[in-house]
């Protein structure tokens, strides 16, 4: 476990990093609430204005004046757009670094098998990704505690799991990805979760483009479907599979292409 | 003796670029086998493909008997490998890339890496991203060496390191042969592998053109003809294989008969005449210009 150990080591620093920020901006936001509360009636006037921007954002359904709705509204995208980014990143780099950075020669010179370096990596990223997730879950409470109000435990768990499972997702693909290229790709990091993101909005806007549902796993994860209804499991299940055949793919081309060194 | 290292037919393309072509080679157990070539000819292409970080395109390799493709990690094992440039992580110390070599291999080589750091005097705390390029290399010497190999396998080990370090490295490697290791590298320095090793093959354009006891190799029976006060050169008896002039003396590799030779200099007014051996970078360049003639 020498390189599953050497890569949560060198990425602790980065996980805290994204997960302390991102919450930050989270708890900021939801200790804003007790004042959208008392003004609940003129902050619901102003979104019905914005409809259209609610209804991209998939939060249109939610109940803003209630601490759920509002953390669902505010954090979720917040959470989900910001952890995508981390999946997106981390993933892509994780073994393509390793040629971009010429160390791929010192590594893969010992004897580990290149199976184990990809299966050490792989959990090396899922660990960064669900440490990354519970940062987010700890402050939820900080978050709640702030407008002092009881949470609805469930629901909070549905709507963290499933962004967890997305960012999953994205992590695991484009790790699979990552094992296609010779050097970091911070452009397909960033650019992929965020084609991914802008896929959900569309799909919000114009319901003719279903197939999106297949395709973004921002579509299972929105705080919309999740807060007042569940998890639709069945886009999990396909985003599962979808994460799995670029693990497979990864896996294959990993082990048997020339490193470039 | 074993082969540690034998090809057959090994070859390496890249597209349509040429890596090495139907390479065989034996490297048996104990030697200190040099691997002569300028840069680009295909050095550390077999050196990669031998410990499997690209794929061969054709033949077959053994290193220790075993197959390269099925037996990798048994392999690497065995290996002690230094890059001719090597790579480390970056925020790391010169003592947390050597146990991270040694925790790869799973073994505790702390003891052995101290040694050869106090052999190389490199400081173990030093970050390796603020070494020289000299001290990258020691480092890569320590790891390759820290857990004590079969065999060692040392690509150009000796390029950016100064005369004291180079002398150590080879006594360290003189040493380490003694005790049984074996060890293949690849140079484009001539004078060190005449000095240093048993056997050696060169390789031109990915092919072996020669391989054979560093000894066979001086022992042709070409020599290095230099005449003095002399401005042009004589008419000589076939075997003439390379000429240079110089101001007031003339030189000549022959590997012809060489009484004819004798019979044809009594006519030739020189002042001063010395035959000598040539050396291993003179047969280099008459095994490649033959070669590059043949192709």
């Amino acid at each position: 476990m020498t390189i599953f150990r050497r890569e949560m080591r060198s990425s602790l620093r980065s996980v805290l990093l994204w997960g302390l920020s991102i919450s930050a901006v989270v708890v900021i936001i939801m200790g804003l609430f007790p004042r959208v509360e008392r003004r609940a009636n003129l902050f619901t006037q102003m979104l019905s204005g914005l409809e259209l921007l609610t209804m991209a954002l998939g939060i249109d359904k939610l109940e803003y004046a209630t601490p759920m709705g509002f953390y669902g509204m505010e954090a979720g995208n917040i959470i989900s757009l910001g952890g995508a980014l981390f999946a997106g990143i981390t993933g892509i780099s994780l073994l393509a670094k390793e040629e971009g950075r010429h160390t791929s020669e010192f590594l893969m010179s010992h004897p580990v098998s290149r199976f184990w370096v990809v299966t050490q990596k792989l959990m090396a990223l899922v660990l960064q990704i669900v440490l990354l997730n519970l940062i987010f879950f700890g402050f939820a409470f900080v978050a709640f505690s702030l407008v002092a109000r009881p949470i609805n435990m469930q629901e909070l768990l549905n709507l963290h799991l499933a962004m967890t499972m997305m960012m999953l997702q994205i992590g695991c693909m484009m790790f699979g990805i990552s094992a296609l290229l010779r050097r970091e790709s911070p452009a397909l990091g960033i650019g992929i979760p965020l084609m991914f993101y802008f896929f959900n909005v569309l799909l919000n806007l114009n319901t003719e483009l279903k197939f999106l549902r297949y395709v973004t796993p921002h579509y299972y994860a929105e705080a919309g479907k999740i807060i007042g209804g569940s998890i639709p499991w069945h886009f999990v299940q396909v985003g599962g599979l979808t994460a799995l055949v670029f693990l497979l793919v990864g896996y294959i081309r990993y082990l048997t292409k020339d490193l470039a060194i | 003796m074993d082969a540690v290292i034998s090809t057959d037919a090994l070859t390496k393309r890249y597209g349509r670029a040429r890596g090495i072509e139907n390479v065989d080679l034996v490297v048996q157990k104990g030697d200190i086998f040099g691997f002569i070539g300028p840069n680009g000819a295909g050095k550390s292409t077999l050196i990669r493909t031998l410990l499997g970080l690209i794929r061969p395109s054709g033949g077959s390799a053994q290193v220790f008997g075993l197959d390269i493709l099925k037996h990798k990690k048994e392999i690497l094992r065995r290996i002690g490998y230094m890059p001719s440039e090597a790579s480390y992580y970056p925020r790391m110390r010169v003592k947390d890339v050597l146990r991270l070599s040694a925790h790869l291999r799973r073994m505790d080589c702390s003891k052995e890496a101290q040694r050869l750091c106090d052999w190389f005097d490199l400081d173990m705390n030093r970050q390796v991203s603020a070494l020289s390029f000299g001290n990258r290399k020691k480092v890569s010497i320590v790891a390759a060496l820290q857990h004590n190999p079969t065999l060692l396998i040392l690509d150009e080990p000796t390029s950016g390191l100064d005369p004291l370090i180079q002398r150590a490295f080879w006594d360290l490697v003189t040493q380490r042969n003694n005790e049984g290791t074996t060890i293949f590298l690849s140079s484009h320095v001539l004078s060190e592998v005449q000095h240093h090793c048993r056997h050696a093959a060169i390789i031109r354009e990915g092919r072996i053109v020669v391989s054979d006891a560093v000894e066979s190799l001086s022992r042709t029976t070409a020599r290095r003809v230099t005449l003095r006060g002399v401005q042009e050169l004589p008419t000589l008896p076939p075997g003439v294989l390379e000429t240079h002039h110089s101001q007031n003396e003339v030189g000549v590799l022959y590997s012809g008969d060489m009484k004819a030779l004798m019979n044809s200099l009594q006519k030739v007014p020189f002042t001063d005449i010395t035959i000598t051996e040539p050396e291993l970078e003179e047969i280099f360049f008459h095994f490649y210009e033959k070669a590059g003639a043949r192709t």
